[in-house]
C-alpha cells in the first residue's frame, strides 16, 4: 500500500462521524438511484407482460371494411400482418336472451386476436365449426369433437337478420365460455370464410381487418395510433370504424415522457446527493486543510493531495454504495410486491394477470444493468461532490494552510455592529457573517421541504373522500348499465333500456321495504347532442352527452355548488332553462364565455325521435359528476316533460348507519337477475379509492422520505459545521465568560434560525406551490382534485421532525463539544 | 491586607504511570491587589498551566485558588463561567478576538455576556487609552498584531475585573510593538487600578513588573 492510500485510510478511520454522515448520504443516494428505475421499469414490464398475456396482439382493427378494400389492406406494404374476420350469421336460438354469433376467422386473425381453443382444431372446411359447452347446451346439441350438429342460423344481411336456414357442421374444436359471455348471454362460435361465402353473395361481405404495423421499433403509442388512423383514412375507412388496441399498444410502446420524467427525477437525486456530500466535506475542510498544508510542507505534490481526498472519499463510497444498492433492491422487491398485490390497477383482469406474472417470476425485476448504472451514477455523484474539496486540498500551500479559516466570508473591513451584546445578537452576528452561505444553506434545506409540502398538499387533496364524492352521493347507487355506440349491443343504449325501464316503481317499493333503507332519490337522464360550432365528436357529429334530471332534494344539494346564476330561475321549472357544469366551460373554449342568460342549442335523443331545442343557461355549477352530471342538469319534472319514456337513470339510496352491509346484500339479491342494472356502494368506492390513492401516497411519501432524510443530513451537517468550525471561537467566548448554558442557547438560536428559515420556505412556498397545482388541477380536471384540503398532518410532521432533529443534534453536538477541555478548545487551530 | 489572588498547595498532573508529569507541584503564591506580577520560566516549566488554573480555565488535581476571597474551584462550571467574566480579564498570546465582531463589540463582549449595561464613558476611556478610538467599527482581520492585542487588553479591562491574567501577550509581536503593548498594558493597569499577572519568558518585560515569580518544574522557586 502506498503512502497516499495509507494516509487516506487512516483519515477514513479517524473521521468516523463525518464519514458516517457522508456514508449515509451516499448510501441514500445509491438507494434512490436503485429503487427508482427498479420499481419503475419492473412495474412497466410486469404490466406489459400481463397485458401481453391477456390482450390480443393486433395493433389496430378496421371495421365495416368492404371486400375489395379488405383485399387491398391484406396487401398493404405498411402492415406486417393482417387477417380478416366476418360475422356472417347468428345461430337461431329458442332462448331469446342468448345471442350466439357465428364468426368466420382466418389463421392470421386467430393469431392476432389470440383466440385459443380448449380442445380440437380451428375449422378449415366450410362445414366445420368450433362451439362452446354453453352453446351446445343452449342449442340442445349433443356430442363432441368430430360429431355432426345441425345448426339453425340467420344470415346477417344489410337489412338485418335473414330467414332461418339450417346447415350440418362437424365440430372441429371446442372453446371455453368466458365469464363475460355467460354474464351477458353472448356467445361466439367459429366458422370459416368458406361458410360465409356460401351464405352471403359476393359484394355483401363486410369484414373486420385485424393487423400489426411494420417497423415499430423506436416508436411510441401516439405515433402508432396516428399511423393506424392515417392508413385507415387512406382506404376511406370512417373514423368510427378505426379501432386501436390501446391496452396492447400502451403496454408495449411506453410513452417516452415516462422515461423523461424518470430521468429528471434521477437528476434531482444526483443533484441533492452532490450538494449534501459536498456540504459535509466542506465542514471538515478547515480541519483538514491544515493537515494538507503539513503534507505539502513535507513534500506531497498537488496530485498526491488530490488523490488523498479522492481515495478517502471513495473508501467511504466503497462501503456505502453497495449497502445503498442492496437496500434499494430489497426495498424495490417489497415495493413491487406491494404494488402488485394491493390491486391498485382499476383493471381487474390486468391486475390478476400481473399477480400471475409476478408469481411465475416471468419478469426479472433485479437487473444487472440497473445495478451497474446505479453504481456508476452513485460513484459519479461522489466524484462530483469531491471535485471542489480535491481542488482546495491541492491548492493550499503550507503557509496558507496554517492561516486557513475556511471561507467564512469576512470580506468586509468593518461593520457597524451593536452598542451592547447579548446572546441573541451574538447568534444574529454569526448568521449574518456570511449571508450568502446562510441563504444557500436554508435554500438547500428548504428545497427538500418545499418538495415535500408541495406533494403533501396535492396528496392531501387526493383524498378518497374527494374521489368518491365525484362518483357517488348516497350509501348505495343503482343505475342503468348502459353504453352508447356499440353496434353489437344496441340494446345497451340508454333510450333502449329506458323503453322498459327496470328502475320502476315496483322496484322502488321493494327497495323501500328493505330493512334500513331511509330514502331513495331518483335521478333521470336523457342523452343529448350539443349543436354548437366547435363542439363536435371526431367524426363531425354533435358532441354526445346527457342531461341529468334532478329531484328537489338533489337540486337543494346542488345549491352549494352554484358559481353563477340561480337554481331558482323560473326558466328551470318551465323546461326552458338548463344548468351547465363548469367543466364544460373549461374543456370547450367555445363555452368559455358562456354564462347565465346565454342560449345553448341541444338535440335530445328520445329513441328514434330527435328533439332540437334551445335552452337558456339559468346557472353554472361546479358540482360532483354524480350530482350535476357531466354537462347539464335541470329539474326532474321538467326533463321528464320531453319524453314519453320513463327517464329514470339512477336511484341514490340512503341507508341507516350500521345497516349498510345487510341492505347491500339484500338489494344485490333484488337485482340479481337484472342485467341492465348495476349497483355500487359508497363503501366499495371508498375502499377502491383509498387503495389506489393510498398506494400513490405511500410511493410519493416514501420517495420524499428518503429525499427528506438527505435534507436532514444536510441540516445535521450544517449544525455540526456551525459548532466544529467555530470550535476555537466558541472556546474564546467561553474563556471570556460565556457559560455552558449561554453557549447552548446561542447554538440553539442559530439552529432555530436555520429551522425557521427551512420551515418558512417549506410551508409558504411548498403549500403555495401545492395550492397552485390544486387550482390548476381544479381548472383543468387533471388529477381530479376538487376540494382543497390543507395538509395539516404532513405540516405538523415536518415541523416536529425538523425541530426535533435540530434541537437534538444541537444538544448532542454541544454535549460532545463540552467533553473537550476549554484549554484544548482555545488551543485548537 | 488580604491578597486578591492566592493559591494553596496547587497540584496539576498530566498522564499517568511512567508518562506522569507534574506540571504544577504543590505551589502556593499570593498576589496583592494592584500588584503587577510577572511569572517567568522556561518552556515547559508549567507557567501557562499555572495561569490557566489561576483563571479557572482548567481544574487542578489538588489545592485551591482564591480570587477576591472566593475558592473558585468550589464553583460549578456555570458559576465559574460567571465568576470568570466578572472577576478575571484574559489576554492571550494570539489575541483570541471574535472575528465576526468589530472592535467595540469585542471589547464589550464580557459585559454583554454578563447582561450588564455598558458604561460607555468608562469603555471609551479605555479605548482612548489604547489608541483605538478611530477603529471602533473595524473587524479584527483588518488590524495589525499590536492593534489586536490592544483590543484584547481593552476587553480584559472593560468588565473591571479583580485580576487580569496575560499569557505571553507579546509573544506574537515584533520587539517595537512589544514594548508599545506592554507600556499600554502597564499604563492601563495603573490608571484603572487593576492587578496584573503576566506570563513571559522575556527578562526585559519581566523587569517592568513589581514582582517576578520564577517557576521551574512546576514549582515557584522565588
Amino acid at each position: 500500500m502506498n503512502v497516499i492510500t495509507a494516509a487516506a485510510l487512516a483519515n477514513f478511520k479517524k473521521n468516523k462521524s463525518r464519514n458516517l454522515l457522508i456514508g449515509t448520504a451516499i448510501a441514500l443516494t445509491a438507494f434512490l438511484l436503485t429503487i427508482l428505475p427498479t420499481v419503475g421499469l419492473g412495474m412497466i414490464e410486469i404490466q406489459n407482460a400481463a397485458a401481453n398475456h391477456f390482450y390480443p396482439i393486433y395493433h389496430g382493427m378496421y371495421r365495416n371494411v368492404k371486400e375489395e378494400t379488405a383485399g387491398e389492406l391484406l396487401k398493404e406494404e405498411e402492415l406486417e400482418s393482417a387477417g380478416l374476420r366476418e360475422d356472417p350469421a347468428v345461430m337461431y336460438c329458442e332462448d331469446r336472451d342468448a345471442d350466439i354469433s357465428m364468426v368466420a376467422v382466418d389463421e392470421q386473425t386467430v393469431r392476432l386476436s389470440k383466440t385459443e381453443l380448449s380442445e380440437g382444431q380451428f375449422p378449415e372446411a366450410a362445414d366445420e365449426i368450433v362451439v362452446s359447452p354453453r352453446i351446445m347446451e343452449l342449442m340442445g346439441f349433443e356430442g363432441g369433437i368430430g360429431d355432426r350438429i345441425t345448426v339453425p342460423f340467420q344470415p346477417v344481411t344489410k337489412e338485418g337478420l335473414g330467414k332461418v336456414k339450417e346447415k350440418e357442421f362437424v365440430i372441429s374444436g371446442m372453446v371455453d365460455d368466458s365469464e363475460n359471455a355467460v354474464k351477458n348471454g353472448m356467445y361466439t362460435s367459429i366458422v370459416t370464410h368458406g361458410f360465409a361465402k356460401e351464405i352471403l353473395p359476393e359484394g355483401f361481405h363486410q369484414y373486420r381487418v385485424y393487423f400489426r404495423l411494420k417497423d415499430t421499433d423506436n416508436t411510441d403509442k401516439n405515433l402508432l395510433e396516428e399511423k393506424i388512423t392515417e392508413i385507415g383514412e387512406k382506404y376511406g375507412i370512417q373514423q368510427k370504424d378505426i379501432v386501436c388496441n390501446s391496452e396492447y399498444l400502451w403496454a408495449n410502446f411506453t410513452d417516452p415522457e415516462t422515461f423523461k420524467a424518470g430521468f429528471l427525477v434521477m437528476l434531482l437525486i444526483v443533484l441533492t446527493g452532490v450538494i449534501t456530500i459536498y456540504g459535509i466535506y466542506y465542514v471538515s475542510m478547515l480541519d483538514k486543510v491544515q493537515e494538507y498544508g503539513k503534507l505539502r510542507a513535507i513534500g506531497a505534490t498537488k496530485r498526491q493531495l488530490r488523490s488523498l481526498v479522492f481515495r478517502e472519499g471513495f473508501a467511504v463510497a466503497g462501503i456505502a454504495v453497495p449497502l445503498g444498492i442492496l437496500a434499494g433492491l430489497g426495498a424495490s422487491l417489497l415495493f413491487i410486491r406491494g404494488l402488485v398485490y394491493l390491486d391498485m390497477n382499476t383493471d381487474f383482469v390486468l391486475t390478476e394477470q400481473m399477480k400471475m406474472v409476478y408469481e411465475n417470476h416471468e419478469v426479472h425485476v433485479v437487473k444487472l444493468w440497473i445495478i451497474g448504472l446505479s453504481l456508476l451514477v452513485s460513484l459519479f455523484t461522489v466524484y462530483l461532490a469531491l471535485l471542489r474539496p480535491m481542488r482546495i486540498a491541492a491548492r493550499v500551500s503550507a503557509i496558507e494552510a496554517i492561516r486557513y479559516r475556511g471561507n467564512d466570508g469576512l470580506k468586509k473591513k468593518s461593520r457597524r455592529g451593536f452598542e451592547y451584546l447579548n446572546i441573541k445578537r451574538l447568534a444574529a452576528v454569526n448568521m449574518g457573517r456570511n449571508k450568502k452561505r446562510t441563504a444557500v444553506t436554508i435554500s438547500v434545506l428548504g428545497a427538500a421541504g418545499i418538495l415535500f409540502m408541495t406533494a403533501a398538499t396535492v396528496l392531501s387533496c387526493l383524498s378518497p373522500e374527494a374521489a368518491v364524492k365525484e362518483e357517488i352521493r348516497s350509501t348505495i347507487r343503482m343505475e342503468l348499465d348502459s353504453w352508447e355506440g356499440d353496434e353489437m349491443h344496441p340494446e345497451r343504449e340508454l333510450c333502449e333500456i329506458q323503453k322498459k325501464n327496470p328502475l320502476d316503481e315496483e322496484l322502488k317499493e321493494r327497495i323501500l321495504q328493505t330493512d334500513g333503507i331511509k330514502r331513495i332519490d331518483k335521478i333521470s337522464c336523457i342523452n343529448v347532442g350539443i349543436r354548437e360550432e366547435g363542439v363536435r365528436e371526431a367524426d363531425g357529429t354533435p358532441l354526445q352527452t346527457e342531461i341529468f334530471g334532478l329531484s328537489d332534494m338533489a337540486l337543494s344539494e346542488l345549491e352549494e355548488y352554484v358559481k353563477e346564476g340561480s337554481l331558482k330561475d323560473p326558466s328551470l321549472s318551465s323546461g326552458e332553462g338548463i344548468v351547465l357544469q363548469e367543466s364544460i366551460r373549461i374543456n370547450w373554449p367555445v363555452f368559455e364565455t358562456f354564462g347565465p342568460g346565454d342560449r345553448i342549442s341541444l338535440e335530445l335523443y328520445d329513441g328514434d325521435r330527435i328533439i332540437k331545442k334551445e335552452f337558456v343557461l339559468a346557472a353554472v355549477v361546479d358540482a360532483p359528476r354524480c350530482l350535476g352530471g357531466y354537462s347539464f342538469s335541470m329539474p326532474d319534472q321538467a326533463l321528464r316533460g320531453f319524453s314519453e319514456r320513463d327517464l329514470t337513470y339512477k336511484y341514490d339510496i340512503y341507508v341507516q348507519p350500521g345497516k349498510e352491509d345487510a341492505a347491500e346484500e339484500e338489494l344485490r339479491g333484488l337485482i340479481a337477475e337484472e342485467m341492465f342494472i348495476s349497483m355500487d356502494t359508497y363503501k366499495a368506492q371508498y375502499e377502491a379509492a383509498e387503495k389506489s390513492i393510498g398506494m400513490i401516497r405511500y410511493a410519493c411519501y416514501g420517495f420524499l422520505l428518503v429525499l427528506g432524510l438527505i435534507g436532514i443530513l444536510n441540516l445535521v451537517n450544517t449544525i455540526m459545521n456551525s459548532v466544529y468550525v467555530r470550535k476555537r471561537e466558541l472556546g474564546m467566548l467561553q474563556a471570556v465568560g460565556m457559560s455552558g448554558r449561554q453557549t447552548a442557547k446561542m447554538l440553539q438560536m442559530e439552529g432555530l434560525f436555520y429551522t425557521a428559515g427551512t420551515l418558512l420556505l417549506s410551508l409558504v412556498l411548498g403549500n403555495g406551490a401545492g395550492y397552485l397545482i390544486f387550482l390548476w388541477s381544479k381548472r383543468t380536471g387533471m388529477m381530479g382534485l376538487k376540494d382543497y384540503i390543507y395538509p395539516l398532518v404532513p405540516s405538523a410532521v415536518l415541523i416536529l421532525t425538523v425541530l426535533t432533529v435540530q434541537m437534538l443534534v444541537t444538544y448532542l453536538v454541544n454535549r460532545s463539544f463540552r467533553k473537550q477541555s476549554l484549554i484544548d478548545r482555545i488551543r485548537f487551530s | 491586607m488580604k491578597p486578591i489572588l492566592e493559591t494553596r498547595d496547587l497540584v496539576k498532573v498530566y498522564g499517568n504511570g511512567e508518562a506522569k508529569v507534574c506540571a504544577i507541584d504543590h505551589t502556593s503564591i499570593s498576589i496583592e491587589r494592584g500588584e503587577f506580577a510577572a511569572v517567568v520560566g522556561r518552556s515547559g516549566s508549567g507557567k501557562s498551566t499555572l495561569l490557566h488554573m489561576l483563571g479557572g480555565l482548567d481544574r487542578p488535581d489538588g489545592g485551591s485558588v482564591f480570587i477576591d476571597g472566593e475558592d473558585i474551584f468550589r464553583l460549578k462550571d456555570e458559576q465559574l463561567a460567571v465568576f470568570r467574566r466578572r472577576k478575571i480579564g484574559f489576554i492571550f498570546q494570539d489575541y483570541n478576538l471574535i472575528p465576526a465582531l468589530n472592535v467595540w463589540e469585542n471589547i464589550v463582549l464580557p459585559l454583554g455576556l454578563d447582561g450588564k449595561k455598558v458604561n460607555k464613558d468608562y469603555v471609551m476611556d479605555i479605548v482612548e487609552n489604547i489608541g483605538m478610538a478611530d477603529r471602533l467599527h473595524a473587524l479584527p482581520e483588518t488590524l495589525s498584531g499590536g492593534q489586536k492585542q490592544r483590543v484584547a487588553i481593552a476587553r480584559a479591562l472593560a468588565s473591571h475585573p479583580a485580576v487580569i491574567l496575560a499569557d505571553e501577550p507579546t509573544g506574537n509581536l515584533d520587539s517595537k510593538t512589544e514594548m508599545e503593548v506592554i507600556s499600554t498594558l502597564k499604563n492601563c493597569v495603573n490608571r484603572f487600578g487593576q492587578t496584573l499577572v503576566m506570563i513571559t519568558h522575556d527578562e526585559t518585560i519581566a523587569q517592568m513588573a513589581d514582582r517576578i515569580l520564577i517557576i521551574r518544574d512546576g514549582k515557584v522557586v522565588s
